[in-house]
């Protein structure tokens, strides 16, 4: 940690976005239409503002510990063997998602782009790829992810040549807030699922801290801020671009609406998408695959983290391969995303909850 | 840092009688020739010579790489050895002598071609004037430019060090020589400019060459591989030219350069990705030629490694791609041909190499004929014998033209071959395929290092300062400092060299 | 273990240099369709004729392969059976549906497009009156480019205000909004030629009737969808000497329309549709067209014109239930609880349409 100083705040803010940016910005529009129907946005913004606030309550929690990750400081609150017990489960949950995004990701490849090809083929490129960024340093990470950032902007950028080129109309919008409320909080819980990632930041603490306290919240709200309106953006160009009832049947909306863009020289954008989408999704797979990698290198110092990070991988990929079936995916996918509310809400709660109560702070050090 | 501009600030030169106010100290012979070795930063080319006249110890003090040494001993050595005594003036001939008092300016006349006469007990410096005399050098054939020096570098070291001092006349470039191999005991040279370049480099390198053992060392690209950072990557890490304006371009950087006695090549280190694709006259242009230019090499770039692959996964996997108007002439020449699309590019270009390899050794006279024989000839015989289609033929073409393009020979051979494995992912998967090559060689570069500092900067770590001087060439006057990656001692290059536009304007 | 390394090296040389993969879909060996038509020939049996597009000797050829099937799908493989190669239909340019079939549902029909990862989804549809499938064989005798020629007629024909712009996508947006119905080109044969007559209307996802030219251009200045140009030739007199003279040919520079649903009570709902369009005549032959009282005359005659024709258009429209211009989307977007209460397929032929026109003449040729 010590010879990583020279990590900047944009770096933070990229890889937040990098990790938060995968398999759901495909499918988003979809999954939260399906409940909040033409309000879809709303939940999206909502959702936003929560993701919002659990980011700033790991800012407490971390401020608290500066030069530490949730790692080391949850054996300082919990005791030993507690403590142990959440660093093991976290870098179980790293697993969790990492095959899950791999599965996920690779549905759609199959179904899109390669039909024939079997599943573990593109399953094995994909993992490669990450695993041979996943075990460098966390300032090689950022590095990448920084010049990959760019291709982001061409994502952005079709979806405008959509929203100009194609007869949209927005009044399939309107009128807004016809949903109800209630659809539209429901609506909040499957557009979270498609912002995890900020998680993070509770791992990555100390190696951005040296920038100052404050500006670690400013780059994680300004990811969040990103995505968030990235998200809503391409909700509304689905929104606007596909009837009410077409949508039903639309399970990757982003994807359709630029497969039926014609243009002179190009015709099948949507595999240009695809090409950059999988970027993302590498990027994502990456992120997760080194907070496992980190839970375990720190406390088995002498294993090389390659070794560590291609154990995972290749568990990952074990498990990625074993739901055969579209529901068998949705039923992992409910458990993890039952399980991460366990992570993300519950935990750094009792942590947060824990170091206030008992005045634990880092010493040494002035908060 | 603004003190130090300042203190640099370019002053018209001044005659000698308007530092008349300085008064000279008073300094042994001892301490004298002490002041110039820590001027020169115990540079190995100073040699000093002992000798006796009128009866008191004169020591004579020269820069081995600018003088010339057969005149020195002829004109002045052996005039002053044999009469023994007198004024100087009248023993020594040659073409200019001029005397002072002040030692800085002994000092700076050193690296020009002066030798320094230093007599115990009197003030006064003697300097004579005897540069070192160039033979004709042939630009070397591999880094034409057209507008440009064309010297090049020779065989012999001290010659090439000539060369470098020329063009970088200060006391502070440092010259460190050595010799490396058991048997050969081949002599190389370190060149850098002290104040500079950053010592944790010098150190870094310094302490790599001496690990190395070996019983011989042939060429400065045995030695590469004995010193770079990863040799297993296809990307060189070290710049190798014959030409010395490039190799002070990269000393005024900050670099350190590897010189070898017997070969004209020399090794630039450390460099970025980047570097590669810049010439000398990149410089030497209008800015927008030069960003222009600059621009196309990063584009030939990108052609060399993806075009043959992006082709073959369009006709494999999505042709869809293609607008429908050349579909149908894409199709129809591809109708007879019997093999894949991964084999008829790998035929292709493996008879391109093969061309390339022969044309180095060919004699001059059979190698027009060959070009053409080679180039027109198999390329339409191959496409009527129907073994390779004619749009392959084409992108094959502008590939190895595009290839050409990158000013390093050995990055874009590199480059080249980069494209097969690429070429096998786009058969194997299409255009995903080529994504995930293209991920792969990104993470690969990233992490590259190439003596410690970052093999993409200014991309990698993002720098937007730096980035003036990659992608496109912004005009000199914009360069204020110089790039980060390597950490010089000082970063200033220029202070507003177009004041005079206020000052014609507000006439 | 070097030995698995070996073999496992050789394995894959062999692989890349044999077959290739699991998806390739050579160019080589495919046969590339470039139009086709459905019709239905009875009850249960469609039939698709397909153009495919060969080369002899740099010369392009046609061959028309028919297939008969009760899906689109079950076609595509009789015809597959009947050619050689593979039967590629990725670059397919336009789809001619027949009238029999497209009276029927068409998104049945056509839910294979929208499904397959491969397909061309922004291809043109056109109904054809009649069989598809006799166009396509006709032209393929006279034309070597009849994909080409029959793409060409529509998209020119686009840019003159003829027909919507629609292709396989939007037309499918537009099956699923119960607000909204579309329009598609309308082809037939005419005296031996191919001839482009206006368009087919559908309501849901059958066809219901037909517009003339003239009607549909009307239609889409009316729903703001003008293109480049739109001619018009309008009568404004009929006791001239000449025929001729009783006729003014324009040109519609600009055109705003304006949709009001006046009143959404649920028994009595009326909607007006104001049109203002600037134009500039092409041909007159009475000339005198500076002069303002003449252009007063003009504007007012012309607008009443275009007013009656609107009028009978509505009426078709209605008669055939097809909601083109949307007032089913206004209701749910702007009077959500009127929509709530009736029942749209049923009321939308008993709602009141009222167009107004109003045309200002701004420009006249280099003369008077």
């Amino acid at each position: 940690m010590k010879n990583q100083t020279n990590l900047t705040s944009i770096q933070l803010m990229l890889f937040i976005v990098q990790t938060q940016i995968g398999v759901g910005v495909l499918g988003l529009p979809f999954s939260v239409f399906s409940i909040s129907k033409g309000d879809a946005w709303i939940s999206v913004l909502l959702a936003g503002i929560v993701v919002q606030l659990l980011i700033t309550i790991f800012w407490v929690l971390g401020r608290r510990f500066p030069a530490k990750s949730l790692f080391q400081y949850s054996i300082q609150l919990v005791g030993k063997a507690g403590g142990t017990f959440i660093n093991v489960s976290y870098v179980f949950y790293g697993v969790l998602v990492t095959s899950l995004i791999l599965m996920y990701s690779t549905a759609i490849i199959k179904t899109w782009v390669l039909t024939l090809t079997p599943k573990w083929i593109i399953m094995l490129l994909l993992m490669g790829t990450a695993v041979y960024l996943g075990r460098e340093l966390l300032s090689d990470i950022c590095n990448v992810y920084v010049v990959v950032s760019g291709l982001i902007f061409f994502l952005i950028l079709i979806s405008i040549v959509v929203l100009i080129i194609y007869p949209v109309d927005w009044r399939y919008l309107l009128p807004i807030g016809h949903s109800g409320g209630t659809k539209i909080l429901k609506g909040i819980k499957e557009a979270y699922f498609s912002m995890l990632g900020f998680e993070l930041l509770l791992f990555l603490f100390p190696y951005f801290q040296h920038n100052g306290k404050r500006s670690v919240l400013f780059s994680a709200s300004m990811a969040n801020l990103f995505v968030t309106l990235l998200y809503a953006f391409l909700t509304i160009v689905s929104l606007i671009t596909f009837s009410p009832e077409e949508l039903v049947i639309i399970p990757q909306p982003v994807l359709y609406y630029v497969k039926s863009l014609y243009l002179q020289i190009v015709e099948r954008i949507d595999l240009v998408f695809v090409s950059l989408w999988v970027v993302s999704v590498i990027t994502s797979l990456t992120s997760y695959l080194f907070l496992s990698t980190e839970g375990v290198a720190h406390t088995f110092k002498r294993i090389k983290r390659s070794v560590i990070t291609i154990f995972f991988g290749s568990s990952a990929f074990i498990i990625a391969l074993i739901p055969n079936k579209e529901a068998e995916m949705e039923l992992y996918n409910k458990w993890v995303i039952n399980t991460s509310y366990l992570f993300i809400l519950i935990i750094p709660f009792l942590l947060l909850g824990i170091s206030f109560i008992f005045k634990k702070k880092e010493r040494g050090k002035n908060v | 840092m603004s003190s130090f501009n300042k203190r640099n600030r370019r002053i018209p030169k001044q005659l000698l009688s308007e530092k008349e106010e300085v008064v000279p100290e008073y300094l042994t012979l001892e301490e004298k020739i002490s002041y110039f070795r820590n001027g020169l930063f115990n540079t190995d080319d100073l040699k000093i010579r002992e000798l006796t006249f009128n009866s008191k110890i004169m020591t004579i003090m020269f820069i081995d790489s600018v003088i010339d040494n057969r005149s020195l001993q002829t004109y002045i050595i052996q005039p002053i050895l044999e009469k023994g005594s007198g004024d100087i003036r009248d023993v020594v001939s040659s073409n200019s002598i001029k005397e002072t008092l002040y030692l800085d300016e002994a000092l700076s006349a050193m690296v020009d071609g002066h030798c320094l006469l230093l007599t115990e007990d009197s003030e006064i410096l003697t300097l004579i004037c005897m540069p070192r005399i160039l033979t004709n050098r042939f630009e070397p054939v591999n880094e034409k430019v057209i507008r440009g020096s064309h010297q090049g570098f020779s065989e012999n070291i001290t010659e090439n060090v000539h060369l470098i001092r020329e063009r970088v006349s200060s006391p502070k470039l440092t010259v460190k020589y050595s010799s490396i191999g058991e048997t050969t005991r081949t002599k190389y040279a370190l060149v850098y400019l002290s104040h500079l370049t950053n010592p944790e480099l010098l150190k870094m390198i310094e302490d790599r060459i001496n690990y190395v053992q070996a019983d011989a060392i042939q060429s400065p690209g045995y030695f590469e591989e004995f010193l770079e950072d990863n040799s297993y990557s296809p990307f060189p890490q070290f710049l190798n030219t014959e030409r010395p304006d490039r190799v002070a371009g990269n000393l005024m950087e900050g670099r350190i350069a590897l010189l070898m006695e017997g070969s004209p090549t020399v090794l630039l280190l450390p460099v970025n990705f980047f570097s590669f694709f810049q010439t000398s006259e990149d410089y030497n242009n209008r800015a927008f030629i030069g960003s222009f230019v600059r621009f196309i090499r990063l584009i030939s770039f990108i052609a060399t490694l993806c075009l043959p692959a992006f082709y073959i996964a369009v006709i494999s996997y999505n042709y869809e791609i293609i607008p429908v108007e050349i579909i149908f002439s894409i199709k129809s020449s591809l109708e007879y041909v019997p093999f894949p699309p991964l084999i008829e590019a790998a035929i292709m270009q493996l008879t391109l190499e093969l061309l390339r390899e022969a044309a180095i050794r060919l004699p001059n006279p059979i190698a027009q004929t060959i070009g053409v024989v080679g180039g027109l000839v198999i390329g339409t015989a191959v496409v009527e014998a129907n073994l390779v289609s004619n749009t392959m033929v084409i992108v094959v073409a502008i590939t190895a033209i595009s290839s050409f393009v990158i000013p390093s020979n050995e990055l874009s051979t590199s480059v080249r071959i980069l494209g097969f494995p690429l070429m096998i992912f786009a058969a194997l998967f299409g255009v995903l395929g080529i994504v995930i090559g293209l991920m792969l060689l990104l993470i690969h570069m990233s992490t590259l290092k190439s003596l410690g500092q970052y093999y993409l900067y200014p991309v990698v770590p993002l720098d937007f300062k730096a980035l003036k001087d990659t992608f496109i060439r912004v005009p000199i006057w914009l360069m204020k400092e110089r790039p980060k990656d390597l950490k010089p001692q000082y970063k200033w290059k220029t202070t507003d060299p177009r004041g005079w536009e206020k000052n014609e304007e507000s006439d | 273990m070097r030995k698995k390394c070996i073999i496992g090296l050789v394995l894959l040389i062999i692989n890349l240099s044999l077959a290739g993969c699991w998806d390739q879909r050579l160019l080589k060996n495919g046969r590339l369709v470039f139009s086709s038509s459905f019709d239905m020939v009875d009850e249960d049996t469609i039939r698709a004729t397909a153009i495919i597009r060969d080369f002899k000797d740099q010369t392009p050829t046609n061959v028309v392969v028919q297939g008969e099937g009760q899906t689109i799908r079950e076609t595509r493989m009789s015809m597959d059976r009947k050619i050689s190669g593979v039967f590629e239909p990725s670059k397919n340019r336009v789809f001619l549906l027949g009238e029999e079939l497209a009276k029927k549902d068409i998104y049945k029909f056509l839910d294979i497009f929208y499904r397959d990862p491969n397909s061309s989804i922004s291809a043109k549809l056109a109904v054809v009156e009649g069989n598809g499938g006799d166009i396509l064989t006709k032209l393929s005798e006279k034309n070597v480019l009849i994909s080409e020629f029959i793409i060409e007629l529509l998209t020119s024909a686009e840019v003159s205000t003829g027909i919507p712009k629609q292709n396989l996508q939007t037309v499918c947006t537009v099956m699923f909004d119960e607000g909204k119905d579309f329009a598609l080109p309308l082809i037939k044969m005419k005296d031996g030629e191919v001839v482009l007559d206006g368009t087919a209307i559908f309501h849901k996802n059958s066809q219901t009737g037909t517009l003339s030219f003239k009607e549909s251009s009307l239609y889409l200045l009316m729903n703001n969808q003008k293109a480049k140009r739109t001619r018009f030739v309008s009568k404004i007199g009929s006791d001239n000497k000449m025929n001729i003279d009783n006729y003014i040919t324009y040109n519609v520079s600009k055109s705003k329309s304006k949709l009001k649903i006046v009143s959404d009570t649920p028994e009595n709902i009326q909607v007006k549709i104001d049109v203002k369009m600037d134009i500039s005549i092409v041909e007159y032959p009475k000339d005198k067209l500076t002069d303002k009282s003449e252009l007063k005359k003009l504007n007012k005659k012309i607008s009443n014109d275009l007013t009656v024709d609107a009028k009978k258009m509505i009426e078709k429209i209605q008669l055939a239930n097809s909601d083109l211009f949307g007032i089913g989307r206004e209701l749910i977007a702007y009077h959500p609880k009127t929509w709530e209460k009736i029942k749209w397929a049923e009321t939308y032929p008993t709602i009141t349409i009222v167009p107004t026109i109003k045309v200002d003449i701004v420009g006249h040729g280099i003369i008077n």
